[in-house]
């Protein structure tokens, strides 16, 4: 708990929340935010139906085939759970490196890695064959005898998204406590001041609630780092544990990671982007954090750059024929798409952000965080279909398409989680669109 | 004339710097006529938890302890399924496979020490607690804003309480208000 600060001395921090100078525009829903809510309400009604066809007819009807047993249903997984990954690794970061995490960066993060993974959440469940039978991933007591497959991925997936669901939710309710405590003594209706001091647990702002939240934070930080590397290792491990061309590679962890971080961070600057379309009187985020945002999207596409380029380099130098002739599908053909959405999305765009005058444009930003969300959805797509249409066998090799009903099912978790972004971004403390005030500094002397 | 009490009372004095407060603290810290002395503020002050004696929670230790204790439980428990429980022939693969163990044993640990961390904040702080004695105080409101709050609490027999009052009201940085309540 104690900082390097002398005795007495402000924790600084980038913002102050300060409900009682809500703007009466900011208050009112405004028509933008009703208008992507509208689209968001029709996204998630298409995952409803999406849902209940599969539910009804089975798997077919997303376009799966064989070889292609898994497409854009574990794309769509693996980008979720990537955003997710990455996003907690920026808000574990930024609560551990530069202070507390109760602004508005770190709110976004910590926000994004929930409900990204509630988006994701959807897919373990329907895409099984037989989505009913999903507890039988669990160890419970049956007169069988019977154990889950402990040596199989899919138990990883289930026990990987019910601990990353755990220790996101524990760590963004936790991380708000103080801020819905502002809320509650912010409200001016009884009613609003009962819900708000309800969630708050009745947070008074003590010395030692202070000692045990910083504690105890800090502590689920670190956790989240820890699940999001393991959440990542495991997905990848799955890939890489196969003998398939393209995902027997040793170095497919430290690809997944980064491009989960890469996304992550992109997926957060989105956010931060439509926050400010929303709401353009927002009061913006400084100069200091654009550029911590910017140059983390750099750095991190470096990385990327430096798993792609080591990717192509031993393949070409390895002698692997079947590795070299997927290579050369990812690259051209008929399955080059992925790769051509990587190259631009991926490892260009996020280097533009070396570049102050980039990196100081919230449009600039943003615009580089979407292209960094979208070639990371590239390199699932290009990773999954281009090896499974055609692996060994040239006889075996069968193309694939998406269906409607798959791609309405993807686009129906995009609404859903937009559904919940919005919600957030509309109630949640240090995301909603109140009046904040810079915090003015206060000498000791009062 | 001095105001002797045998009921101990709470007397709340808000101030609007954080400095303001840590010299409040410093003045008031040691007597004996006081059996509690705690502070609430709008965000963690730098030396107010060692001022008042608020100890390191050990969550770090704890979380540590609790995601390897799980983590090797889950790891007996999926080694005991696959060698005997449910022995099956998996494509040849040895039944003990340890490296598959690894990582669904850690998932399953860090999130119990999720939970145990945060159960442990909580119970430590003695929350929730939606009703308490300082959402008695004025203004406290602001406490979540740009004031900062320190609870004394009198010990009740030979206690004075103006004369507490006194101290904090001759400091150089004097409280903007000082209010009684029952403890």
């Amino acid at each position: 708990m104690a900082t390097s600060s002398a005795p007495g001395a402000r924790v600084p921090r980038s913002g102050f929340f300060d409900p009682a100078a809500t703007d009466r525009a900011a208050r009112r829903a405004g028509r933008r935010w009703l208008a992507v809510l509208a689209i968001a309400l029709l996204l998630t009604a298409c995952l409803i139906v999406s849902v209940g066809y599969l539910l009804y007819d089975g798997i077919e009807i997303w376009g799966n085939n064989i070889p292609v047993v898994w497409a854009l249903d574990i794309i769509s997984y693996d980008w979720w759970m990537g955003i997710a990954c990455g996003a907690m690794l920026v808000a574990a970061v930024h609560r551990l490196a530069f202070g507390h995490g109760r602004d508005t960066i770190g709110r976004m993060a910590e926000t994004m890695a929930l409900f990204t993974a509630a988006a994701a959440a959807i897919y373990p469940i329907i895409h099984l064959g037989r989505p009913w039978f999903f507890y039988w991933n669990l160890p419970y007591p049956n007169s069988l005898g019977l154990w889950p497959q402990f040596r199989s991925p899919l138990f990883w997936d289930a026990v990987d998204i019910l601990s990353f669901l755990t220790v996101s939710l524990l760590l963004w309710y936790l991380g708000m406590l103080p801020d819905l405590a502002a809320a509650r003594d912010g409200a001016k209706a009884l009613r609003a001041r009962r819900i708000w001091g309800v969630a708050a647990l009745g947070w008074r702002g003590e010395a030692a609630h202070w000692v045990w939240w910083q504690d105890a934070t800090r502590t689920l930080a670190m956790l989240g780092i820890l699940i999001a590397i393991l959440v990542q290792c495991g997905a990848s491990v799955m890939y890489a544990g196969s003998l398939e061309p393209g995902w027997h590679d040793t170095l497919l962890p430290v690809i997944f990671i980064a491009g989960a971080a890469l996304s992550g961070l992109g997926a957060v600057a989105v956010g931060l982007g439509l926050r400010r379309f929303l709401w353009p009187s927002a009061p913006a985020l400084d100069g200091r954090d654009h550029d911590r945002l910017g140059l983390a999207l750099a750095a991190v596409g470096l990385a990327a750059i430096y798993c792609y380029g080591f990717d192509l380099f031993f393949t070409a130098l390895g002698g692997d024929h079947y590795d070299r002739l997927l290579l050369m599908r990812r690259v051209t053909g008929a399955s080059g798409w992925g790769w051509w959405l990587i190259v631009p999305g991926a490892l260009v765009a996020p280097q533009l952000l070396w570049r102050r005058a980039f990196r100081r444009s919230p449009r600039v930003l943003t615009f580089v965080g979407a292209l960094a969300v979208i070639g990371i959805w590239g390199d699932h797509a290009m990773t999954l279909i281009t090896t499974l249409q055609h692996d060994f066998l040239p006889s075996s090799a069968h193309h694939w398409r998406p269906t409607g009903w798959a791609i309405g099912t993807f686009a129906g978790t995009i609404g859903l989680f937009l559904l919940l972004l919005l919600a957030g971004l509309r109630w949640l403390p240090r995301l909603a669109a109140r009046a904040e005030t810079a915090s003015a500094p206060v000498s000791d002397h009062g | 004339m001095a105001e002797q009490t045998t009921a101990p009372i709470l007397l709340a004095a808000t101030f609007a710097t954080p400095g303001a407060l840590m010299a409040a603290v410093a003045a008031s810290r040691g007597r004996r006529d006081l059996s509690a002395l705690t502070a609430c503020t709008p965000e963690p002050v730098a030396g107010l938890a060692d001022a008042l004696g608020c100890g390191s929670t050990g969550s770090g230790r704890r979380a540590l302890l609790t995601a390897l204790g799980v983590g090797a439980a889950c790891f007996v428990v999926m080694t005991f399924a696959t060698v005997w429980g449910d022995r099956l022939n998996i494509g040849g693969r040895p039944p003990f496979s340890w490296p598959s163990f690894v990582i669904p044993s850690l998932s399953a640990g860090v999130a119990i020490a999720a939970i145990v961390t945060f159960l442990a904040a909580l119970v430590t702080a003695g929350l929730p607690r939606l009703n308490h004695p300082v959402f008695d105080i004025d203004g406290i409101e602001r406490v979540t804003r740009d004031r900062y709050v320190l609870n004394l609490r009198t010990a009740g027999e030979h206690s004075d309480a103006d004369e507490i009052e006194a101290l904090l009201r001759h400091l150089p940085l004097p409280p903007l208000s000082i209010q009684r309540l029952p403890a």
